[in-house]
């Protein structure tokens, strides 16, 4: 018991007494709100989060929120992305902070508490997906052409800080997509390559490779990048061989990525054409990719649709973000597909296994065919 | 397109979050309600929370967050191209008064 506060102060009591509150199951503290000088702060949201954003903030000291004025709002960290949305409450919050924490009023036992907000709000977040197509708009209105390119007409610099500031996507989004775009750098700035431009560079590299009877495993990059320089400069042809090799352990040569370079050949063939016979792409294909090189349907899964024995290129960053749209001019360029065909068109818009799944249930209904599950438009 | 940061105060403040059911009502327009008192906040002997809003009794419960929420204060230096949020508070406990409030009922006293 404590026996300094022993009795509530005569007002107080009868308070209680009144609201018929039995005083002794109190404990003797007791807090006084009141209405502080700053009231209304208006200045005042409350966001709510997860415990790992709370680590990123004590790491980093700093979060994040990009957007266009006319674009929602959403909250960028290394590796993830959300969308901000307010949302009403009917409740009334109440933010109350002691006026002086470590003093009590010993004489009373009473804590002042100011409350300076008052509520009705608090700012949610949606985990989302990135928005990463307007990276390629940005860069491909001015591709790196070689000693051609007309750098000083280059409208729009690109650097890291200008994506960074300009796009919705976490830094970790942002990385791997300029790896798939294979940007390089020059003078600072990021550049796309023009995709002729690299048809050029593979082949230049083929037959310097073939001429100086170098292994496409073991390519010295400094020699390379120096017999390049007939058609780019050496820091250029060395960042290009870098995306399409494996460096080795001491940094000074690349093993070529048979893989990368079919690809590129694959593309080349279907990027311009509406599609194309199977059975001729891949006759097609096997001539234009030199013999050492494997080619493999498999790989060109994210970029093709083959259907009733034709080949056709697609771009998936063309595709709506919108999963029913998207779903939708998938099923108009065929008909049916496996699971394994529509995961690498579908798999971006989900950020769980759980969420694509339910996209499928949504929008498609399974058949079985000669003992394959085939997934169908679930409204004809 | 913005980059808006969100950054730690230097000093964080201790702020309790208290949520009510329902709305409060303002005798007066809200300028003139600073210093005005709210109400009192006891706690019983098992820690559970009682609030006295005017002539309402609310009995409530401390609770822990699913989420936890960050109060920020919005800063606006020249406009929207220079906003920014400091963090005061983490809070990760919350008052609730979930239940409707009882009324204070004042008994007259019997004349003999």
């Amino acid at each position: 018991m404590n026996d300094e506060i022993k009795h509530f102060p005569e007002n107080v009591q009868k308070l209680l007494t009144d609201a018929r509150i039995p005083i002794e199951q109190l404990k003797p503290i007791y807090y006084e709100l009141t209405i502080g000088e700053h009231f209304p702060d208006d200045s005042i949201r409350l966001l709510e989060v997860n415990n790992s954003l709370i680590e990123e903030l004590d790491k980093s000291k700093k979060l994040v929120i990009r957007g266009a004025h006319d674009d929602s709002a959403t909250l960028c960290t290394s590796d993830q992305i959300f969308e901000i949305k307010s949302a009403e409450t009917s409740n009334t919050l109440l933010l109350a902070s002691p006026l002086d924490s470590s003093s009590v009023n010993k004489e009373n036992g009473c804590i002042a508490l100011t409350v300076n907000s008052i509520l009705h709000s608090k700012l949610e977040l949606t985990q989302c997906v990135s928005k990463l197509i307007r990276i390629r708009q940005l860069f491909e209105e001015n591709p790196y052409r070689g000693h051609f390119d007309d750098e000083e007409n280059s409208t729009r610099k690109i650097t890291m800080e200008n994506l960074r500031n300009d796009i919705q996507a976490s830094d970790q989004a942002i990385d791997a997509y300029l790896k798939k775009l294979n940007v390089i750098t020059i003078n600072g700035h990021l550049r796309l390559l023009d995709f002729d431009f690299r048809t050029k560079l593979i082949e230049y590299i083929i037959s310097i490779i073939s001429i100086q009877d170098w292994s496409k495993d073991n390519i010295p990059i400094d020699k390379c990048a120096t017999e390049m320089r007939e058609i780019c400069p050496k820091y250029v042809a060395k960042q290009f061989l870098e995306q399409i090799g494996t460096i080795s352990n001491d940094g000074n040569s690349i093993a070529l990525n048979g893989n990368t370079i079919s690809t590129h050949y694959a593309l080349d063939l279907l990027r311009n054409l509406e599609k194309m016979k199977l059975s001729e792409f891949m006759t097609c294909w096997r001539e234009c990719v030199p013999a050492e090189f494997p080619i493999d349907l498999e790989k060109l899964k994210e970029f093709v649709i083959i259907s009733e024995g034709t080949i056709s290129y697609i771009d998936i960053d063309n595709l709506s973000e919108k999963p029913n749209e998207r779903i939708k001019t998938l099923f108009s360029r065929k008909n049916t597909w496996t699971l394994s065909e529509l995961e690498p068109f579908l798999s971006s818009l989900t950020t769980s296994n759980a969420e694509f799944n339910s996209l499928l249930a949504m929008h498609t209904r399974c058949i079985m065919k000669d003992g394959q599950k085939y997934y169908v438009p679930k409204y004809n | 397109m913005v980059q808006i940061l969100i950054q730690q105060a230097e000093n964080s403040t201790e702020l309790i979050l208290i949520e009510l059911q329902g709305a409060l009502e303002y005798a007066a327009d809200k300028q003139s309600l600073s210093g005005e008192r709210l109400g009192f906040l006891f706690f019983t002997q098992n820690e559970m929370p009682v609030c006295v809003i005017g002539q309402h009794i609310l009995d409530g419960k401390m609770v822990e967050l699913d989420k936890p929420l960050l109060v920020m204060r919005k800063r606006q230096v020249d406009g929207i191209n220079n906003t920014s949020y400091q963090v005061e508070c983490t809070i990760k406990r919350k008052l609730l008064f979930h239940k409707r409030s009882k009324p204070i009922v004042h008994y007259a006293p019997k004349k003999c």
